[in-house]
């Protein structure tokens, strides 16, 4: 992973058509500014994973999965 | 009561009040806004939540608390405000709001529940959000206790 030191302020260039900038640092948290095109998608990256968790919970709904799962938890 | 034909329960009987409005729907379903929790004698602690626009869309969820008794919420000032709580505390869990997760069974994994971004039910309102909380020391895939 590449590593860049910025200051409030300044910014970084990714590709052509994004620009990153460090807008303010308060107390451990960063606010960043994103100007990118329209059609780039800028996702906060706990979004994707939880997509990603819901789409893999959705198929797993099978009645043998929660017949298993209510088994398990009974057994307790 | 309302019935509809759901792919998981057949014809489902279900209390209109009984409905959960999720506003901003859930992450990757997006346009899913209307769910039903639903209980199965026999079943507990699993409530269902069956979508209502969509009969093939069903998460299994158990209640955080039911998973870890020391659960406690971490939620953004934003999902707060979705739910119309206020945005400078959490809310009481049990009391105020219900927090149910997502469960996650079948593949070769164990079951998991998703305690980094629970369901979060406004018990008064029953508007719902999945809180995504990125300060949470739960993890997205924590391992149901079974013996």
């Amino acid at each position: 992973m590449l590593l860049i030191r910025r200051k409030p302020g300044e910014s970084i260039l990714i590709g052509e058509n994004v620009e990153l900038q460090v807008v303010e640092v308060v107390s451990g948290r960063v606010t960043l500014g994103i100007a990118a095109p329209r059609e780039v998608l800028i996702l906060r990256k706990e979004i994707q994973v939880a997509q990603s968790q819901n789409i893999a919970a959705a198929q797993g709904v099978t009645p043998e999965s929660i017949q298993l799962l209510i088994s398990s938890l009974r057994t307790r | 009561m309302r019935t509809m034909t759901t792919s998981r329960f057949g014809e489902l009987e279900y209390d209109p009040d009984q409905e959960i409005h999720f506003p901003e729907g859930l992450p990757a379903f997006e346009s899913e806004t209307r769910f039903v929790p639903v209980e199965i004698p026999g079943t507990a602690p699993v409530v269902f939540l069956q979508s209502l626009n969509r009969p093939d869309l069903t998460f299994v969820t158990l209640p955080a608390l039911s998973v870890a008794p020391d659960y406690s919420l971490a939620m953004i000032p934003e999902d707060l405000e979705i739910l119309g709580l206020p945005p400078e505390r959490q809310p009481g869990l049990g009391k105020e709001v219900l927090c149910l997760a997502i469960v996650t069974i079948g593949g070769q994994q164990p079951p998991s529940v998703n305690l980094m971004a629970p369901v979060v039910i406004h018990i008064g309102t029953r508007r719902a959000v999945q809180a995504i909380q990125p300060e949470s020391p739960w993890s997205h895939q924590h391992q149901v206790p079974l013996d």
